[in-house]
């Protein structure tokens, strides 16, 4: 049997939606409204807050440990512990179930029969995982920033400084000087002289002025920058690999493991994120000092920030056009 | 434009080494419409076809009459009510219908007037500005159908929706495809139950392991099997003089004689059913009754995929 032969008789069709019914734009921005508060209303909030917390845990134990930093220790951090390290699990956690999940409970059907295109829904789930993602890895560099201020104090700098060579007859010797027992006057002049270092403590200001709210602005700059590029890769794997959730955080594992120890990663991703913060902060902020030697140009630095990440999300995008999404349970 | 709602020709689809539909061509007029089969016989995975959450691995899927995957603007026209209980659970209902149609791109007047219709339409009203994770089945099942209806669609693609329903669900459900099916609107509903189908409509598709085994009216289909011998039971005060009279048609296969009945099997039950009240008549033997106890849609469906 290949045909359904008897025509149903039915009455006329009713008229067809109204035209206001195609706004490709408003379809992204929706589905990046579901996105944010499926982000902001689930657990991940808090796994991703509690992988950040690392930061600020570590400018903790300095509290405890040192009692008062004479350099500022979020300079000390920042860079090797948050930028290189948390916020790739920050990523890894909120971005690749942001696609994936919906695949995996099958309630991206509902949104992929919408007369909006695939690539759109899918940009827009990519903002509505990114935005609140990029706030909330803010989170930690601000718990950080004033954690590691109270740490600097006022400190003692012990300076040892030189005698001025002894004279015979010097009737106006300083004090503080040494004096030989039994008076310089009866030791030839020049003559096994020996010299002599006076201690000298000196009370510093504290060195919070080298926190400059510069160096902050910087900070957040690369961890928005960071959570940008490293989210949309693993947003991007969970697109192209939409299986179980589990499955995509072992993919993204692997991704971090070969990928991300290699060359590639340090200059793709980390260097980039470096450059484009520290370019466009110029000048330098101390904790990033000596990187920009090594970082690329701004433009390079603009096209691995940006324009990689952006690129691989249109490829998913693309993929996802010819994909299918066939749900839990099939 | 064939006018056709939904054209397949020669559609494969397969998961890896399963195929889930093989090389189905058919073709199905605007109306309400059953897709009948067991489980795994590939309903899911057709409508999914349908409303193009997926392209086919081979052949062409087409509703009215342009390919439904790739071309998001057909739904405009086109209500899908997945089978999965799913939703966003951390939404009321009534945001969740409206942020649907908010992918549609309608205006924030027109997303609620239209969300609330469509919830009032289901019986959803009372429940709908509570959290979805709070739900019961039933709900659950009439928000489905709420989202699937609210921007108006002309063809509405149901799958399993009276899977797990209780009576009152389901009796609402089949009154509400009854009643889009009267204003004019195509539905496409897949069910493995037969009785609550055949409630809806007489029109039928009837799959088993991934094919198309018939398709049309469940009468109509019934008479295309004729490899399978049709019974017809008649019931009478003389049941061995009928059997005796009987056992001489050639259109007779089988016979049995049962109290007060003789029931018959035929190859062809037109053709027995035309001669039968010559026979009658002549004979003089009273017919009090005449049935066929399989003419309905389990015994046809139980006929198709026995084999």
């Amino acid at each position: 049997m290949s045909s359904y032969p008897a025509p149903i008789a039915v009455p006329a069709a009713p008229p067809a939606p109204p035209a206001s019914a195609l706004n490709p734009l408003g379809g992204l921005l929706w589905a990046a409204r579901i996105s944010a508060r499926q982000f902001l209303t689930g657990p991940r909030k808090w796994v991703i807050l509690l992988s950040g917390a690392a930061f600020p845990g570590l400018l903790s134990i300095f509290v405890f440990l040192e009692k008062g930093a004479m350099v500022h220790p979020f300079l000390q951090l920042f860079d090797q512990i948050y930028l290189q390290g948390a916020i790739l699990f920050i990523a890894l956690l909120g971005a690749i179930p942001a696609f994936s999940s919906d695949v995996e409970d099958g309630t991206v059907l509902y949104l992929f029969a919408r007369p909006t295109p695939r690539p759109l829904i899918v940009a827009g789930k990519w903002l509505g995982m990114l935005i609140p993602l990029m706030i909330l890895a803010e989170v930690p560099v601000l718990v950080a920033w004033p954690m590691a201020l109270a740490q600097v104090k006022p400190y003692t700098v012990t300076t040892y400084e030189p005698t001025p060579p002894a004279r015979t007859g010097d009737a106006a010797r300083k004090p503080g000087e040494n004096r030989p027992p039994g008076g310089v006057e009866s030791a030839p002049p020049g003559a096994g002289q020996i010299q002599k270092f006076n201690e000298v403590k000196k009370e510093m200001p504290s060195r919070r002025h080298t926190a400059l709210p510069r160096d902050l602005g910087t900070a957040l700059l690369a961890t928005a920058l960071g959570v940008l590029q490293y989210a949309t890769f693993f947003f991007s794997i969970g697109v192209v690999f939409n299986r179980p959730y589990i499955l995509a955080m072992v993919y993204g594992v692997i991704f971090e493991v070969f990928v991300g120890r290699t060359p590639v990663n340090l200059w793709v991703m980390s260097k980039f994120v470096r450059a484009a913060s520290l370019r466009l902060m110029e000048p330098v902020p101390a904790f990033f000092q000596g990187s920009l030697e090594t970082a690329p140009p701004l433009w390079g630095a603009w096209i691995g920030i940006v324009i990689i990440p952006v690129f691989v999300l249109g490829v998913a995008a693309l993929i996802a056009t010819r994909k299918a999404y066939i749900g839990k349970g099939i | 434009m064939s006018g056709l709602l939904l054209d397949f020709r020669g559609v494969t689809r397969w998961y890896g080494q399963v195929v889930a539909l093989r090389d189905v061509t058919l073709a199905v007029n605007p109306g309400v419409v059953g897709l009948l089969g067991p489980n795994g016989a590939g309903k899911t995975t057709m409508l999914r076809l349908v409303t193009g959450s997926m392209p086919p691995s081979r052949g062409a899927a087409l509703v009215f009459g342009a390919h439904a995957f790739g071309d998001p603007s057909l739904f405009r026209r086109v209500g899908y009510c997945p089978d999965h209980d799913n939703f966003f659970e951390f939404m009321t209902g009534r945001e969740f219908v409206e942020a649907l149609l908010g992918i549609h791109g309608l205006g924030a007047s027109e997303r609620r007037r239209r969300a609330g219709a469509a919830l009032d339409r289901v019986k959803g009203a009372e429940f709908a500005d509570r959290k979805i994770y709070g739900y019961s089945k039933g709900m659950r099942q009439r928000l489905k159908l709420a989202q699937a209806l609210a921007h108006d669609p002309e063809l509405l693609v149901l799958d399993e929706p009276l899977n797990g329903a209780d009576p009152l669900i389901r009796r609402d459900i089949i009154d509400l495809v009854k009643e889009v099916g009267r204003e004019g609107r195509s539905v496409i509903i897949s069910s493995h139950v037969l009785h609550e189908v055949e409630a809806m409509t007489p029109n039928i598709v009837m799959m088993h392991k991934g094919r198309v085994m018939a398709a049309g009216n469940v009468h109509e289909i019934r008479g295309m099997i004729d490899r399978h011998p049709h019974s017809i039971e008649m019931r009478t005060p003389r049941a061995r003089d009928l059997a005796a009279l009987l056992a001489r048609d050639k259109d007779v296969s089988e016979m049995s004689i049962g109290d007060g009945a003789v029931t018959v099997r035929t190859p062809k039950p037109e053709e027995f059913y035309g001669r039968l009240p010559q026979l009658v008549l002549e004979s003089g033997i009273p017919v009090e009754e005449l049935r066929s106890p399989d003419d309905n849609l389990d015994a046809v469906f139980r006929y198709l995929t026995e084999h």
